[in-house]
């Protein structure tokens, strides 16, 4: 039998480039994982949330972060989704307490993230995305889910000049090219 | 030689742009909602109740279809996943209320215990 070894790769081979003032790079270290808070559970999970994380839940389409470079992010009133660097990960035993009261299920696999950041990343995400991205409607640490070019993405405030922008990772090229393009046409 | 007036091929239309107040999220442009038909789809008759047969002919199909005023489902497909009732005028597009529909079916299940 074969000895067989598998690697990770990356869904845009760790895409990286500046066109007009922002740079567009892939985000390749990272782990995903979806926290749904089951129907009639709420108050257990906000209880448990605070008890493993010394912190309060944060409010719908806000983030927490945990550790250095793992964030929470609460997309919903009943989901939120914790993404953490791979060389950072929480322990397992975190994760297993985390599990006893949410449904959590791995996403890594299915998000393709791309940092955008640079002075005209504001010109260039308001080509695509719907929100009010000004600074008092949109602030730093709030994330959105939403559509962008009829994909839908999810979009994080890292500071006022860098974003996160999580799309599917089956569409993730078509994403690309639309982030592109809108770069491009600044 | 008198020059033909150009006549402009593209025909350009007044855009609308649709804003929906979300009752947690805030205002958030149409285009992340699905429509999802009259609201009257909540109210799903009994499956054996007295003519359960014709009412469940008039659920299926038989909508009010006003011009003004109407109660609509919408739901935030590329957002949180929430179901609204939308209450929107048809003829101007004003949107005059906006619910939750998990918050009107938890009342309806109180006020029927």
């Amino acid at each position: 039998m074969h000895k067989l070894k598998l690697q990770k790769e990356s869904f845009l081979g760790g895409f990286s480039k500046t066109i007009n003032n922002v740079s567009v790079k892939e985000i390749i270290d990272h782990r995903i994982t979806s926290l749904a808070i089951p129907l009639t559970s709420e108050k257990k999970c906000a209880s448990e949330f605070k008890k493993i994380f010394k912190k309060l839940m944060p409010e719908i389409e806000k983030s927490l972060s945990i550790s250095q470079g793992n964030v929470i992010f609460r997309l919903a009133s009943d989901l939120l989704f914790l993404c953490e660097n791979s060389n950072k990960k929480l322990s397992k035993a975190t994760f297993d307490l985390l599990k006893r009261s949410f449904y959590s299920t791995d996403q890594s696999g299915g998000w393709c993230c791309l940092q955008v950041s640079g002075n005209n990343v504001l010109n260039m995400l308001e080509r695509i995305c719907p929100l009010d991205l000004a600074e008092e409607r949109f602030k730093t640490l709030d994330v959105r889910r939403t559509s962008m070019e009829h994909l839908g993405v999810i979009i994080f405030k890292k500071s006022p000049k860098e974003f996160l922008l999580y799309s599917a990772s089956s569409s993730s090229k078509s994403f690309l090219h639309a982030v592109e393009t809108s770069c491009k046409n600044l | 030689m008198k020059k033909a007036k150009a006549t402009n091929p593209i025909c350009i239309r007044e855009l609308r742009i649709m804003i929906i107040k979300h009752p947690l999220l805030g205002p958030r442009d149409s285009s992340e909602f699905v429509y999802k038909g009259d609201a009257s789809l909540l109210d799903r008759p009994k499956w054996n109740g007295q003519k359960s047969e014709k009412k469940f002919y008039e659920y299926g199909y038989l909508r009010k279809n006003p011009a003004g005023s109407h109660r609509e489902l919408w739901y935030h497909e590329q957002g949180d996943r929430s179901w609204l009732v939308v209450t929107r005028n048809t003829i101007s597009h004003e949107i005059e209320k906006v619910e939750l529909a998990r918050d009107i079916a938890r009342k309806k299940k109180a006020k029927a215990k």
